[in-house]
């Protein structure tokens, strides 16, 4: 009885609001807002999303007519592909390396930069300028300048007796980890200024009251800063992962995954199928695997977070 | 002092392919492949920024940029303006479910609709075309959700004196919401037009028609019309195409740091 009686209470004023023009109106004004960006979504990305799903099942070749559904042949052929696993192999080695480099690079710098410092305004901006300039552009500054002909670096390197033969970039051994320094310089500064955020944010009394205790300075970093930048050393990591592993610009700019497949990361492979063969059905399936990746790559970050990470 | 002196170091080092880009593309092309570590050209050859300029179409491709960030930017913007001020300030049953519906998009990485777009385009023959360009990029989540998080967390009573004086929703976004959020919408825009600015796979798939080309593919067009690089003009190409946003930086350096400390310490 009294349950019924609340609830009606609850409900009345609701149902005479939604009968006011005043409510039909607010609805109307809701749908006109936010349609435009639903409609947008559901045609870019929702459809194309399920539609990769589809094509992946099919051997669709876009200069061919014909568009056959095969099962999971594509899939089949990527498992026994020579190529397949040496892009995954580039793509493990670029990713994992480029993050713990760049990360590394930049906690220290992170460190430096929240010392006692003349400028620091002015240290930190420079640090931070190549993220927000073009990849593709920088690239090609890249190229020009590991040039052995006449670049810097062969200048330098000569003056310690190194030279190159070939071009660093025409080496299947040299040309990866050279496009991971040009990947590293582009982020380092947006990782660095992250790091430094978080430490600025590190409680003064707890740094002191280790000093008290008598930890050096190296220890307070290793006992008391770190772990407590930790959700951002998380972040970091994660979201570092995923945007390697969608390099695309540098690579195609510097190499265009060569020499012979030496730098081919996911994404080139992904582009060199699709747009240079058209196996659109190949290209698919390609794409699948990598949202797979991404998802697998999401989930580890929520279940690791609860462990590694002191919130 | 000591640690003064590192942090110089480390930002020099870091700079230095700006010097680099910018003290080459002053060179003469016999400068330029002199072996030898040579910092600086002897003559500056400013004629290089106008053979850059000349011998590819390089103010159609940076009309092309342009035309493409400033519409990348004020869609994206226009779109998830209204949907963010619809989320957070109208009621309206199922708004969750919705709001749910835009959020999984987050999880849909852009490489798995680049094949379906590209077909939906060829289809609709807008290859080579700005609708091309633009239009499938305009679609962003991104925008939406962040400004719907500050939307809500605005008092109420900034807009309750705007409704009984009988301001409608699009009065009360425009006059209200918007002009106190301008700190975050500032940011917004500008990584919106950076972002845009920079972007090379989209074109690079859309567009295969020298006079559609924007900057980033110019450059590479500029870059392999000789086959030794004549690249005291690359670099001069080069530094057309970053300087405005170099520009941009020296400017709102600011709003670039605080944008990007803002994203992570959140996310």
């Amino acid at each position: 009885m009294e349950a019924g009686v609340v609830t009606q209470k609850k409900q009345s004023p609701r149902a005479g609001h939604w009968r006011s023009a005043r409510r039909r109106r607010e609805c109307l004004a809701f749908l006109c807002f936010v349609m435009p960006n639903m409609i947008m979504l559901t045609i870019w990305t929702y459809y194309p999303f399920f539609r990769s799903f589809y094509l992946s099942l099919t051997n669709w070749n876009m200069l061919q007519p014909q568009k056959r559904f095969v099962g999971f042949a594509n899939y089949a052929s990527l498992w026994g592909s020579y190529d397949f696993w040496l892009v995954m192999r580039n793509t493990l080695f670029f990713t994992v390396n480029t993050v713990f480099v760049k990360l590394a690079i930049a906690l220290a710098l992170a460190v430096l930069l929240n010392q006692q410092l003349v400028g620091r305004p002015v240290w930190r901006a420079a640090i931070f300028s190549p993220h927000i300039t073009t990849s593709a552009a920088m690239a090609l500054v890249w190229a020009a300048l590991l040039d052995p002909n006449h670049g810097p670096l062969a200048a330098v390197l000569s003056a310690f007796g190194l030279h190159f033969d070939k071009h660093i970039l025409a080496s299947t051994t040299m040309a990866l980890p050279a496009v991971m320094v040009v990947s590293i310089w582009h982020g380092l500064g947006y990782a660095t200024i992250v790091f430094l955020a978080a430490l600025q944010g590190v409680s003064r009394d707890l740094k002191d009251a280790a000093a008290v205790d008598g930890a050096n300075a190296w220890q307070v970093f290793w006992n008391v800063s770190f772990p407590s930048i930790s959700p951002v050393t998380y972040f970091l990591v994660v979201t570092g992962l995923v945007s390697a592993f969608q390099t695309f610009d540098i690579i195609k700019v510097m190499t265009g995954g060569g020499p012979v497949l030496a730098t081919t990361t996911y994404v080139l492979y992904l582009y060199r199928e699709a747009f240079h063969y058209f196996r659109m059905g190949f290209a698919s399936a390609i794409a699948v695997i990598f949202f797979v990746i991404i998802m697998a790559l999401t989930y580890l970050q929520t279940r690791l977070a609860k462990r590694w990470v002191h919130y | 002092m000591l640690v003064n002196l590192a942090a110089v170091i480390c930002a020099v080092l870091v700079g230095f392919p700006f010097f680099f880009m910018i003290s080459t593309s002053l060179k003469t092309l016999e400068e330029v492949y002199t072996v030898g570590l040579q910092l600086l050209p002897r003559v500056p050859q400013w004629l290089n920024y106008v053979e850059a300029w000349t011998v590819v179409p390089f103010g159609r491709f940076a009309l092309n940029s342009i035309v493409f960030s400033v519409a990348i930017t004020v869609g994206k913007f226009l779109q998830g303006v209204f949907a963010a001020y619809g989320f957070a300030r109208l009621r309206f049953p199922g708004k969750g479910f919705l709001f749910f519906f835009i959020l999984l998009t987050f999880m849909m990485p852009s490489q798995i609709t680049l094949v379906p777009n590209y077909i939906l385009l060829s289809r609709l023959k807008w290859i080579n075309t700005y609708q091309g360009l633009i239009v499938p990029q305009v679609s962003s989540a991104f925008i939406t959700f962040l400004l719907h998080e500050h939307f809500r967390s605005l008092p109420d009573e900034l807009f309750d004196a705007a409704e009984i004086d009988g301001a409608g929703y699009l009065r009360q976004l425009w006059q209200i919401a918007v002009p106190v959020s301008r700190p975050i919408i500032s940011t917004l825009l500008l990584l919106t037009f950076v972002g845009a600015w920079n972007e090379y796979l989209w074109p690079l798939i859309v567009t295969n028609k020298l006079h559609m080309y924007v900057l980033p593919m110019g450059l590479q067009f500029l870059r392999g019309l000789i086959e030794v690089p004549a690249w005291n003009v690359v670099c001069a190409g080069a530094t057309m195409v970053v300087a405005p946003l170099l520009v941009l930086y020296l400017l709102m350096q600011r709003q670039f740091i605080e944008g990007a400390i803002q994203g992570a310490i959140r996310g």
